[in-house]
């Protein structure tokens, strides 16, 4: 445990707007990268999670669909299987599971699901695609809540 | 329903989306008074063209980009590919990078094996939809399943810059190779993943099994002195026994109306062939490790996994200790090499080589011009080689399965096609495509 918050963007930077979280990410400010420890992940294994330590938080960026193009959201991590109408990009593999069945196979194996999770809704993840417009419009948004979340699981601490 | 000409009866058994599989295939099975006459396992994944991509392309950008064909098994596709380069360049390397590459390929084995196993695999022996269901009732055997796929990730990312598509192999050797405390930190989690993986052949064997029997071709490297990685012939169990890149010479591949994906079949009209852990244990049984073959005997399961599919989970158990107890030898007695790659000259030419993907033997040829520019490329993955066989073992399956309600007879026949572990992602890297047009003159090609 490096002490920074951890943060696992989701996606892959050559399917359209599934690379809104690595996007976002290069927005960041240096004074909030600085207290952060970003993982890139492609997909979020349940493993990802159990290997943070008992109790720590953490962050994790993705794109979803079911919501309109652009919309950014903000949740607990405990709450994102239950967020209406939300749906993530189908996999491009099978052999690693959507994110709410990761969250849900970790918490099912004892990681406490501490934490938050933005989404950013997209409209176009095929391999080749660039980001659609509404998202390459909401990723400085995307980055302020990131930023909010990390202010809010990871406060600054002052002497 | 019944055919009011004839009488006949016929019963169609869909699976549209095969679930628990890399990639998109589906299933379809014909089955006419009582005889299951068609038995189509189709790929409809898209075309993803690999042979084209590299045309143009440097060796070392070459293996680069075919690893990208699987995030399950880059490295078998980095192997096969700087094999056969090598082979091409007379390019000889140092013994140490010989074993870093089969310890790299022992973390994908432990990857994809664990993976398979306990995510993909046991829920349908256990009764389960998924692995997440099971986990409910069975969370130590999950987390024992998670333990051994992050060992694997661990060692791949350590040879391999990262877990998923590693950047390290090149011609001549690897760009960077580990230090000695980088291998040996790894050492504990290895050491205790030896002990799951030993728990999993004990635990696989106590699994029942469907019945199901038949007599296999197998087909595999074969090497005198140690288990197939990188290294040895092209062998099975009737008689085959061909260089290691002379894949061409024996077996073709050909298209097939449903399927994106390439079947395989040999030139001589000899039965489909299986390729992947079954076949290795088979074949190459006595060159496991001692620990693997202490667990290979202690399961019982040998004849089972001769002529049984569905123990083929006892076979990648059995190579889950092999991978683990070989890589802990590897790590043990590591020295890094003088040089991390040794220095190479292009020369225009072509060669084949294959090596020995978890899902079985993967063949790459390469083209290339005097500057070592890729001019062609064939890449035949195990799962486009087995396709025939999965179809055949199916339409015999699907005769004792008949009887059952259609949901069980449904499951049954996935648990069958999972046996074989396939990855469609990589068999549909290319596509042949053909365009007939048509003119008033009549066809015209």
């Amino acid at each position: 445990m490096s002490g920074r918050l951890r943060v696992f963007l989701c996606g892959e930077r050559r399917r359209g707007d599934d690379a809104a979280a690595l996007l976002a990410a290069d927005l960041l400010p240096p004074e909030v990268r600085e207290r952060i420890e970003l993982a890139a992940v492609g997909q979020l294994d349940a493993q990802h999670l159990l290997d943070l330590a008992d109790g720590e938080p953490c962050l994790v960026v993705d794109a979803v669909a079911g919501v309109a193009p652009g919309t950014v959201l903000v949740a607990a991590l405990d709450r994102v299987a239950a967020l209406a109408g939300l749906r993530h990009p189908r996999s491009p593999s099978t052999h690693a599971l959507p994110l709410p069945d990761a969250l849900a196979l970790a918490e099912r194996l004892g990681a406490a699901l501490r934490g938050s999770f933005v989404g950013v809704g997209g409209q176009s993840f095929a391999l080749g695609d660039a980001p659609s417009g509404a998202v390459a419009d909401a990723l400085p948004a995307v980055a302020r809540a990131i930023a909010g979340e990390v202010d809010r699981l990871s406060p600054v601490e002052t002497h | 329903m019944n055919d009011p000409g004839t009488g006949a009866s016929e019963r169609r058994i869909q699976v549209d989306e095969l679930t628990r599989v890399e990639g998109e295939g589906s299933l379809r099975l014909v089955v006419r008074d009582g005889e299951v006459v068609e038995a189509h396992f189709g790929i409809f994944e898209a075309p993803r063209y690999f042979e084209k991509l590299v045309v143009g392309r440097t060796p070392d950008e070459t293996i680069d980009i075919v690893a990208r064909i699987c995030g399950i098994c880059p490295v078998a596709y980095q192997m096969s590919a700087v094999h056969a380069f090598e082979d091409l360049f007379g390019v000889r390397i140092d013994p140490a990078v010989r074993l870093l590459r089969r310890l790299l390929y022992c973390g994908e084995w432990i990857e994809s094996h664990g993976l398979h196993v306990y995510m993909l695999h046991a829920p349908d022996f256990l009764g389960y939809e998924s692995a997440l269901a099971m986990a409910a009732d069975h969370r130590a055997v999950v987390e024992r399943g998670l333990q051994l796929k992050k060992v694997g990730n661990e060692i791949i990312k350590a040879l391999g810059g990262r877990a998923v598509h590693p950047v390290s192999v090149r011609v001549g050797g690897f760009s960077r190779v580990p230090r000695r405390g980088e291998l040996d930190a790894l050492k504990p989690a290895i050491e205790r993943a030896l002990g799951y993986a030993q728990e999993t052949v004990r635990w696989t064997a106590g699994l029942a099994m469907p019945d199901f029997a038949r007599d296999m071709r197998f087909v595999a490297l074969s090497h005198p002195r140690e288990y197939p990685f990188n290294a040895g012939r092209i062998a099975s169990n009737d008689g085959v026994d061909i260089a290691i890149g002379a894949w061409n010479d024996l077996f073709e591949e050909f298209h097939v109306e449903r399927s994106n994906a390439l079947h395989a079949r040999s030139r001589d009209g000899g039965a489909p062939y299986l390729l992947g852990p079954a076949a290795r244990v088979s074949l190459c049984g006595e060159r496991l490790h001692p620990a693997a073959r202490e667990a290979l005997a202690g399961s019982g399961m040998a004849d089972a996994i001769r002529t049984n599919i569905y123990a083929s989970i006892v076979a990648r158990s059995v190579e889950l200790v092999h991978a683990l107890a070989e890589a802990l030898d590897i790590v043990e007695a590591y020295r890094p090499p003088a040089e991390p790659a040794v220095a190479w000259q292009p020369r225009a030419g072509a060669a084949g080589w294959a090596t020995e993907a978890p899902r079985g033997l993967c063949f790459h040829r390469y083209e290339v011009d005097e500057r070592g520019r890729v001019t062609a490329c064939q890449i035949v993955p195990p799962t486009s080689q087995n396709q025939a066989a999965i179809e055949s073992d199916i339409k015999v399956a699907a005769q004792t399965v008949l009887d059952l309600p259609h949901d069980a007879a449904t499951r049954r026949l996935e648990q069958m096609i999972r046996s074989y572990d396939p990855c469609i992602s990589c068999a549909t890297h290319f596509l042949d495509l053909r365009i007939e047009r048509l003119d008033t003159e009549g066809p015209a090609r």
